[in-house]
């Protein structure tokens, strides 16, 4: 007996080990807590792409220009101010003397020229962003294929430490907003360093991402990250060396991490975070909304949800379902058309998604994030002839009111549709293949949306389609090979410009995953990258989503909507359109 | 004995590399690229990302990789997680989910090992009928469904924390949750080799001789009647230690279990073998201790006896 009690003993011996060892231990509560949309997937500026990363950045990082905490318009950061020459061609940037690094030294040109070098050196997913200035990309592929051109010759120059002159090829009128994301903030290269690892024999390499965590991370915004713990908590500490350090209302913050809404909710609840930055997706945000929560937060979103539709003109061979390499429908856009002029938009918003979402008609949001563009009224439109078009608010009207045949993109319309897809050649639906269509299951919404779909195409047009559930990163790939015949997607403008949305579409771009090459579209685009005058850009580039919104080759469904969880006695956080956070004006009234 | 652990000791290293060569190889097969997000990606990118994680090829990977593996004892950058590295995973998710199972295991030992003792002694009343119902439901009810009512519970009584990871408080929840279907699972192995060794005969001598029922029974049954539960204890340790995935999510707790799970669906090789290489290096020491116990518990058992004699 006396030795059995060594097993009872020694586990409560073990346990209380472990309890200390896995680091137990109450900390004194940020200033402000919150809960990011997902955990940070990394901090390095070139492999950036999610949002939450770049959230979290903005917090601890800055460029040249910084975002407005009221109307996120650029604002001077890093820079005071810039000259732009008359062909509109050449930005001459004036750094601001009195930004530091966090660790004393001086931000200089320097360091965003090294930034950006690593950029092109070193491609990431925004990097295509660079190919605005003068040779960049020359520069990138040649540099990639190991006899890199002079890089004097890319426009990027320094001609002095607080000066920085980009030349682009052609005017873009909306570089300011790039320059304040973060793709285009500057590094600290020295502090870099001792992460540099050899790429291979041509001179190559690489930076470790361990140069973003601290102790080693310098960076140069309103925080500091002091403290990083994987899968359990960020923390900031308001920074002594931000030039701006005065208006930074925060002493400091942290980021829980937790992946699970329930648990989300419930810390909320419970108030141990102020805010909860991201409740889409999950039903409980409708549920909250049917209750009448005050704290619940619904703004639209720059981002549009819609099924994409492969306009090849076969099927890929290998698609399954009985048809594969048949001779594709959706290749007629009278299909297409007829396709989407059945979907009743209305329903699903209000049904599936229940969160006031947009019903769409247009590829692109009028959530009030483009003020200069206007959208062109639809083929089915009155007022098509004469040239009519409906600004953002009035367009939201039109999608808020009972649907009509007039305004932008095309109506729901059955009847029209079934007169469309007879006169392609499927009176009644007879003879339309049962082409298969994908979502991903990673999204509960999507699988909703696609029976709602499937039912509303075999009642309007007695036309019937397959769903096939495809797990996250197989259905990716797949969409992005062409490798589909439907599917549902989702895309958000990385920056207010409405070429964030349309380039997507060209018939050259590597996103453009439907296949639909329509060479009016590609010129027009590409003389709106060239017209320096932003309202006469604004007209071309009309045209151009016009040209999306009438032939289809996506169907849109609804834009979305962000949503929040905060107390009315936080401030700083207001929902927005492109979900950015400015952590400066961040507080909470204790 | 010692010549028998020498020799089981020795296996390990070929057992594990085998381990690592399937895993490997079904990791690798599996349709899906570790570096696509949201966007279609340029070759160039791919192709950087794919040579910065000697990923280009199977053959690169192996020559990279298992010699860093051994010679440092460094599994390398995950693939998915790109500022921390493998072992700094492991590093901070081990202790965690370590400790949640120790717990886990504790109370599952104790209480289980209690209820099914005391059933087995009063055997068809209130309490056997009882403890049978409740340790079927225990092992009936999906983890996700108790962690989430637990959960509510703390929410709505405040009394606890409402998720994550810190406090000793925040342990008993989760711990709890954890412990439910491997105590079910204690208590009806006990109360059936408890029934087996109170019906034999030294039992009954042992009482003739005038030793009170309760030195009998957990004195000298209950040596006995652990054996089996010795025998679930070993591999159910071992899986319980490297961590629940579905308490862990449910309660927030960063510990090793989530991993598993969004190892595979995010297709980060390097991670996927830094983890199974843990639990499989968990289950095969625990396998070695349970059987090491066996014979310190009971002397008539020996590991080292040969099939047939």
């Amino acid at each position: 007996m006396r030795s059995f009690i060594i097993i009872p003993l020694g586990l409560v011996a073990l346990v209380v080990g472990a309890a200390v060892w896995s680091g137990g231990g109450v900390e004194r509560r940020a200033d402000f807590t919150f809960i990011n949309r997902g955990d940070i997937y990394t901090l390095d500026l070139n492999q950036m792409s999610y949002l939450q990363d770049f959230r979290l950045t903005y917090g601890i990082r800055e460029g040249l220009y910084g975002l407005d905490p009221h109307t996120y318009r650029p604002i001077p950061a890093g820079a005071t101010g810039y000259d732009l020459s008359d062909d509109k061609r050449v930005w001459t940037f004036h750094l601001r003397p009195q930004c530091r690094w966090s660790n004393g030294d001086p931000v200089t040109a320097g360091d965003y020229v090294f930034s950006w070098r690593r950029m092109l050196e070193e491609p990431g997913e925004y990097t295509y962003l660079f190919y605005y200035v003068r040779n960049a990309e020359k520069y990138e592929k040649s540099y990639a294929a190991n006899d890199p051109i002079d890089w004097k010759t890319v426009g990027i120059e320094t001609p002095d430490p607080l000066t920085l002159r980009v030349t682009l090829t052609d005017p873009v009128t909306y570089l300011l907003d790039l320059m304040a994301f973060p793709p285009f903030y500057p590094r600290h290269e020295k502090s870099m360093e001792p992460f540099k690892v050899p790429q291979g024999p041509n001179g190559h390499y690489s930076y470790r991402n361990e140069y973003t965590r601290p102790p080693a991370v310098v960076t140069n915004g309103p925080f500091e990250l002091t403290r990083w713990d994987f899968k359990r908590r960020l923390v900031l500490r308001k920074s002594d060396t931000y030039w701006d350090k005065a208006n930074v209302r925060t002493n400091s913050i942290e980021m829980v991490v937790n992946d699970n809404p329930l648990s989300q909710f419930l810390q909320y609840e419970a108030g141990e975070v102020d805010w909860l930055a991201d409740l889409s997706g999950t039903d409980l945000a409708a549920e909250l909304k049917d209750k009448g929560r005050k704290d619940l937060r619904v703004s639209p979103a720059f981002g549009t949800a819609f099924l994409t539709l492969l306009c090849s003109d076969r099927m890929p061979d290998d698609l399954g379902g009985g048809v594969g390499g048949i001779k594709n429908p959706l290749a007629d856009m009278r299909v297409r058309q007829a396709l989407a002029m059945s979907i009743d938009k209305n329903f699903i918003v209000d049904n599936v998604t229940r969160m006031g979402e947009l019903p769409a008609r247009t590829y692109l949001p009028p959530d009030g994030t483009l003020p200069l563009f206007t959208f062109l009224a639809g083929p089915y439109d009155p007022g098509r002839e004469a040239g009519k078009r409906y600004t953002d608010s009035e367009f939201r009207k039109l999608l808020t009111s009972p649907p009509a045949a007039a305004g932008p993109g095309l109506p729901y319309d059955p009847a029209a549709a079934r007169k469309l897809l007879a006169d392609a050649g499927y009176p009644g639906g007879k003879g339309f293949p049962a082409l298969p269509i994908c979502y991903n299951t990673d999204s509960v919404a999507r699988a909703k949306l696609v029976q709602v779909v499937k039912n509303q195409w075999a009642q309007q047009l007695n036309v019937n389609v397959e769903i096939v559930p495809i797990e996250g990163k197989v259905f990716r790939e797949r969409v992005s090979k062409k490798d589909y015949a439907i599917a549902t997607v989702a895309w958000y403008g990385d920056y207010p410009d409405v070429a964030t949305f349309t380039d997507k579409y060209l018939s050259t771009s590597l996103q453009n995953d439907c296949n639909w090459v329509n060479l009016k579209f590609d010129a027009l685009c590409a003389q709106g990258a060239k017209e320096g005058d932003a309202e006469k850009r604004m007209r071309i580039l009309e045209r151009a989503e016009d040209l999306i919104d009438t032939e289809v080759p996506i169907i849109p469904v609804y834009h979305y909507v962000n949503v929040s969880l905060n107390k009315d006695n936080v401030h700083g956080v207001e929902a927005n359109p492109r979900q950015i956070t400015v952590f400066k004006g961040v507080y909470v009234d204790k | 004995m010692h010549k028998v652990i020498l020799y089981r000791l020795l296996q390990f290293p070929l057992v594990l590399a085998v381990i690592y060569l399937l895993t490997f190889l079904l990791a690798w097969v599996a349709p899906g690229n570790p570096f696509v997000n949201e966007r279609t990606l340029d070759p160039l990118v791919v192709e950087s990302l794919q040579k910065r994680f000697h990923a280009e090829s199977a053959a690169k990977f192996l020559a990279y990789y298992p010699y860093n593996i051994l010679l440092h004892g460094d599994f390398g950058p995950s693939m998915q997680y790109k500022e921390w590295t493998v072992n700094d995973i492991i590093k901070s998710a081990l202790p965690i989910s370590v400790t949640l199972g120790l717990v886990a295991v504790t109370i599952a030992v104790f209480v289980g090992v209690f209820v099914g003792t005391l059933a087995a002694v009063r055997r068809g009343g209130v309490l056997d009928w009882s403890s049978l119902s409740i340790t079927l439901v225990g092992i009936s009810l999906p983890s996700f469904v108790t962690a989430a009512v637990l959960l509510m519970l703390a929410a709505a009584t405040r009394a606890l924390p409402v998720g994550g990871w810190g406090t000793l408080s925040g342990m008993i929840l989760p711990g709890f949750a954890l412990s439910l279907a491997p105590m079910a699972y204690i208590a009806r192995l006990t109360r059936v080799s408890m029934l087996d060794v109170l019906g034999s005969d030294y039992i009954r001598t042992a009482r003739a001789k005038g030793l009170s029922k309760r030195v009998v029974v957990w004195k000298h049954c209950l040596r006995n009647a652990f054996l089996p539960v010795l025998s679930y204890l070993g591999p159910a340790a071992a899986t319980t230690l490297t961590g629940s995935f579905v308490v862990e999510k449910v309660f927030n707790i960063p510990g090793l279990g989530q991993h598993f799970v969004n190892s595979v669906l995010n297709r980060d090789r390097t991670l996927i073998l830094g983890v199974v290489m843990v639990e499989s290096a968990f289950l095969l020491s625990f396998n070695l201790l349970v059987d090491v116990a066996y014979s310190w518990l009971d002397p008539r058992i020996d590991i080292t006896a040969k099939v047939g004699g």
